[in-house]
């Protein structure tokens, strides 16, 4: 009797840091508005409240210091466990190894033909270091009803194509008190890339890189310059959209009222709810090479250095799967990436009708931007050069041109230096 | 009495010029006010409206429901005071060094000083960062306000130049009588550059107040945030909430204004009651 | 004997005062200055330790097309100083007086420094909107001229940051110098008028020169920050500046947290600093023959 005692107290000494063993905590940090954050802690809290093995704390930092942060915490070794990771920083963070290998985790735990997954902003250099997680679609059009209404033209639709935009365009840009000056624009095209450079350009025919994308071809291709030179022509030769030197200080012109139609991305959904106006949402019209619009999607990865990867990849797991997925519908957060909860998030009269949008993605018509080494660098350098031809100081050719020229050496530099 | 006249007609016409110019001044805030009260539809019209057409004192209230802007005002308040006690106490006493003390490397000191000034932080951020990591600090306001502690450039910079200009008689009459340099310090010249001592606390607590970046890089808890930095939660990706963010803003810009006016009277009352002492 | 032993005495007070900046300089300041030295010669990702590459930031740089615009534009734009400093001098000298609405005066045009950049930039943005924008309907009303596209025009940009940058420093700059002309004996002023001195002489002989201390802390420190701005540029341009607005410290930025080139910021940084070092320099030689202390 006393030993079988013995063994039992030894056992729980033994036995006890185990049992008294607190939670895994790992660190998630991502960008947001007080909206999207409050969302984020929804998803955080369900997932700990799941399982009693891991605590996710959540670390939030406002859009304009994010990167900054970020970058900050990689150099100081702090960075957080889970990391929200975007197209235009995915390339350079993951070729430098800030981020964890996770493809054999994916090829055991993940079947990403559930998910509209886009290898831009998982995968470098055949592996993958990232999990898909939303997508914000870019190119739609929003256009005002109360507009066409009073004017009696019929809404954007799937017939619509360029002859057809330009038409209502027309008809819509009104200048009632003939001062030179339209009160009510046809359109309005952004001049950068989701919203509208990219999609015109695809839709035309183009790309902006090569299909190898070591080079640049804007100019070079003729149809990437059809693309343009129809932005250019909105303005300049239809004037059924105001030029870039009118535009100035505006964000996002839909919400002025003042447009019938402009091109978007489908984050606007969400600030356009309390407009004063009726609206409605379309695909793109079809171009010269049909229909095409950006999806630009976020991921989540593991950070390279992290003391506690598996933990991480499991609140992947939870935020990635079908109940993360759909708190962030459900709450209009973003559109989730996973196919099955994708139309929670349309589950809304004014947008329902965005939900064939999706169908384009299979088809390939619905593109990730060219992602590459140090893309917002060349990127940068095209929108700026091509905003002299948007304020109508230079014809477009130039313009294109020139960017070509720059953007080339741009990117000449960037895979020269990885190939070292 | 002519010239009287004379002169009464000129200052009016000085007064209305610059009350003209003040209008301009006046414009920003006057436009962050009333958008803090504008519908959301209306805020985006274009071209842009100054008067909201109809007053929406909900602003107010849904800020304060999505935001902990009471939190926020707090951290604010902490920071900027214990900075400006930090300021005040350290470049009083550094500026009187530069200014009065010929000790030897004086000048090569000063030229550093000027030095640090010169540099742009953003290459100096991501090591202080480190720095900060190894103290433990991130996460809190400390990087922020310890180092007011010692000494702020700028402040250090204006109060030397002020000490200069204080009349060297005083300054020997009180060695002659066997003053040490505390005491010389302590009784002549703090009390002789009250009111910029006074402007140094000022300045120090509005440039605190109006520093988000700092806490948006050290910081990742919204609650944590001063109200200033906070506000740039409001601001997404893709669009920010405007009226709130011009109601925070309004609220922010209140408690300086307050400050300042206060201040103000209170520098030119301090010079009023020096000059009648001297 | 005493002599000797009073130098040292004062060297060791002075030491001693300076020793709260000297502490934070050590601590604080030099390890990331000297890292940042040590940047400008190398190259970094972040995660592994810096790459010594000598001269090759600098050599990129001589070549860099945006950096020589950039370092042009921001040249261009310290221009502010001089204009800002001796309009406020101008209006805190005619704010100086006793009467109640001077001090209202004063608070209404500190403002501009309180508000957020944010709100001051929209606002002037909307008035010198080339269509729509106050000024040029101004123009067009009283004087007949249309007006250029401000922000749009690439001759007008710089100017256009100027007049924005001036209107925002008036209010700050009154405040230094209000403290500085309330500094001044009146006694001297009465002894002026008494020998009959004419308002104009007051000013040049007597004010001028007694405020230049002042003065003088203005201009330096308005070229510091003036070759550093930032924000002005980025808000005016809705966060896109082109060559003709982007400015050196944006040019940094953008570099060092978009495109991964933290050793070219560096160097781009360590420019910067020596050049404005040098016209620091050039002011301190001028404050030996112009700056009065009593």
């Amino acid at each position: 009797m006393k030993n079988f005692l013995l063994l039992l107290l030894i056992s729980i000494i033994i036995l006890l840091p185990v049992l008294g063993q607190g939670k895994l905590q790992i660190t998630y940090m991502r960008w947001g508005d007080l909206r999207e954050i409050e969302v984020e802690r929804k998803i955080v809290d369900a997932f700990n409240q799941s399982q009693n093995k891991i605590i996710v704390n959540l670390e939030s930092a406002a859009w304009g210091a994010y990167w900054q942060q970020l970058q900050n915490r990689i150099a100081a070794g702090n960075a957080p466990d889970v990391i929200l990771m975007d197209g235009a920083y995915f390339i350079d963070l993951a070729s430098k190894g800030v981020f964890k290998d996770i493809t054999e985790w994916i090829k055991r735990d993940i079947n990403l033909k559930n998910y509209y997954y886009a290898p831009e902003v998982c995968e470098w250099d055949g592996k993958i270091y990232a999990m898909i997680r939303d997508i914000t679609l870019g190119g739609i059009m929003f256009y005002n009803k109360d507009i066409f209404d009073k004017y009696k033209v019929k809404y954007p639709d799937w017939s619509w194509d360029w002859n057809k935009w330009l038409e209502a365009a027309k008809k819509l840009t009104i200048d009632e008190n003939n001062d030179g000056i339209p009160e009510i624009w046809g359109t309005y095209v952004p001049t950068w890339g989701e919203g509208g450079l990219y999609p015109i350009i695809w839709s035309a025919g183009g790309t902006v890189l090569s299909k190898d994308k070591k080079s640049c071809t804007i100019f070079s291709n003729p149809k990437s310059l059809e693309g343009l030179k129809f932005m250019y022509d909105l303005r300049y030769k239809y004037k059924v959209c105001p030029s870039e030197s009118f535009m100035q200080g505006l964000s996002d012109p839909f919400m002025t009222g003042n447009f019938a139609t402009t091109l978007g991305i489908s984050s606007f959904i969400v600030s356009d709810k309390k407009l004063p106006f009726r609206w409605g949402i379309a695909p793109i019209p079809s171009g010269p090479a049909g229909r095409f619009m950006s999806a630009n999607q976020l991921s989540l990865a593991i950070y390279s250095k992290s003391k506690y990867p598996e933990a991480a990849w499991e609140f992947i797991k939870f935020a990635t799967g079908p109940k993360g997925q759909e708190i962030m519908a459900k709450e209009h957060q973003a559109i989730p990436a996973l196919k099955l909860k994708t139309r929670v998030y349309f589950d809304d009269p004014n947008i329902k009708s965005a939900l064939t949008i999706f169908s384009l993605y299979e088809k390939k018509q619905l593109k990730s931007l060219e992602f590459t080494p140090s893309w917002l660098e060349w990127n940068n350098m095209l929108e700026t050069t091509l905003g002299y031809a948007w304020q109508g100081k230079v014809d477009i050719e130039k313009a294109a041109k020139t960017a070509e020229d720059r953007v080339n050496k741009i990117l000449q530099e960037a895979w020269k230096k990885l190939e070292k | 009495m002519k010239k009287n006249k004379l002169e009464k007609i000129n200052e009016l016409i000085v007064i209305l010029i610059l009350l003209g110019i003040g209008i301009l001044m006046l414009l920003p805030f006057l436009w962050m006010f009333f958008t803090s009260l504008k519908d959301w539809g209306e805020i985006f019209k274009f071209p842009p409206t100054l008067f909201p057409s109809k007053v929406r004192w909900e602003n107010y209230k849904e800020l304060f429901q999505i935001a902990p802007v009471l939190n926020w005002l707090k951290n604010s308040l902490f920071l900027s005071i214990i900075s400006t006690i930090g300021v005040l106490l350290s470049s009083s006493i550094v500026a009187f060094s530069f200014a009065v003390i010929n000790f030897k490397g004086r000048n090569l000191w000063f030229s550093i000083l000027l030095l640090t000034m010169m540099v742009p932080f953003h290459v100096t951020m991501i090591p202080q960062y480190i720095l900060f990591r190894y103290l433990g600090w991130v996460n809190t306001l400390k990087p922020l306000w310890i180092p007011t502690f010692t000494g702020a450039p700028y402040m250090i910079f204006l109060l030397r130049q002020f000490y200069r200009s204080i009349p060297n008689s005083y300054l020997e009459s009180a060695r002659i009588d066997g003053a040490s340099y505390w005491q010389i310090f302590y009784r002549i010249y703090i009390p002789l550059s009250l009111p910029v001592t006074v402007t140094v606390a000022l300045l120090t607590f509005i440039n605190q107040w109006n520093y988000f970046l700092g806490p948006l890089i050290y910081l990742n808890d919204v609650n944590k945030m001063t109200i200033t930095a906070g506000l740039s939660f409001l601001q997404g990706q893709s669009f920010g909430y405007w009226n709130y963010i011009m109601a925070g803003s309004t609220i922010a810009v209140l408690p300086i204004l307050i400050l300042f006016l206060l201040t103000q009277k209170y520098i030119i009352e301090g010079i009023m009651l020096q000059a009648g002492l001297k | 004997m005493l002599k000797k032993s009073y130098k040292i005495i004062e060297n060791i007070i002075g030491y001693i005062f300076l020793s709260p900046w000297l502490f934070g300089l050590i601590f604080f300041g030099l390890g990331p200055l000297i890292f940042s030295i040590i940047l400008c010669f190398a190259e970094w990702d972040l995660i592994s330790p810096p790459k010594i590459i000598g001269l090759g930031n600098f050599l990129s740089l001589l070549q860099d097309e945006l950096f020589w615009k950039s370092l042009r534009n921001t040249l261009l734009f310290t221009l502010s100083v001089p204009i800002a400093t001796f309009i406020s001098l101008f209006i805190a000298y005619l704010m100086n007086r006793p009467k109640g609405i001077f001090s209202i005066l004063r608070s209404i045009y500190f403002i501009p420094s309180i508000t957020p950049a944010v709100a001051n930039t929209v606002v002037w943005v909307w008035l010198l909107h080339p269509q729509v924008g106050i000024i040029n309907y101004l123009l067009r009303k009283f004087f007949s001229l249309q007006g250029p596209n401000w922000l749009g025009d690439p001759n007008w940009i710089i100017p256009s940051l100027i007049i924005i940058a001036v209107w925002g420093a008036i209010g700050y700059n009154i405040v230094l110098f209000t403290a500085g002309l309330q500094a001044i004996d009146p006694q001297i002023y009465e002894a002026a008028e008494i020998d009959g001195a004419n308002k104009w002489t007051i000013f040049f002989k007597i004010t001028l020169p007694l405020i230049s201390p002042t003065t003088f802390f203005v201009l330096v420190t308005s070229f510091i920050w003036s070759f550093q701005v930032f924000d002005i540029s980025y808000i005016a341009t809705n966060g896109r500046p082109d060559e003709h607005s982007l400015t050196i410290v944006y040019y940094l930025f953008q570099n060092a947290f978009q495109y991964f080139k933290i050793g070219k910021a560096s160097a781009i940084a360590w420019i910067l600093t020596l050049i404005i070092g040098l016209v620091t320099y050039i002011e301190f030689k001028l404050e030996k023959k112009y700056v009065f202390y009593q």
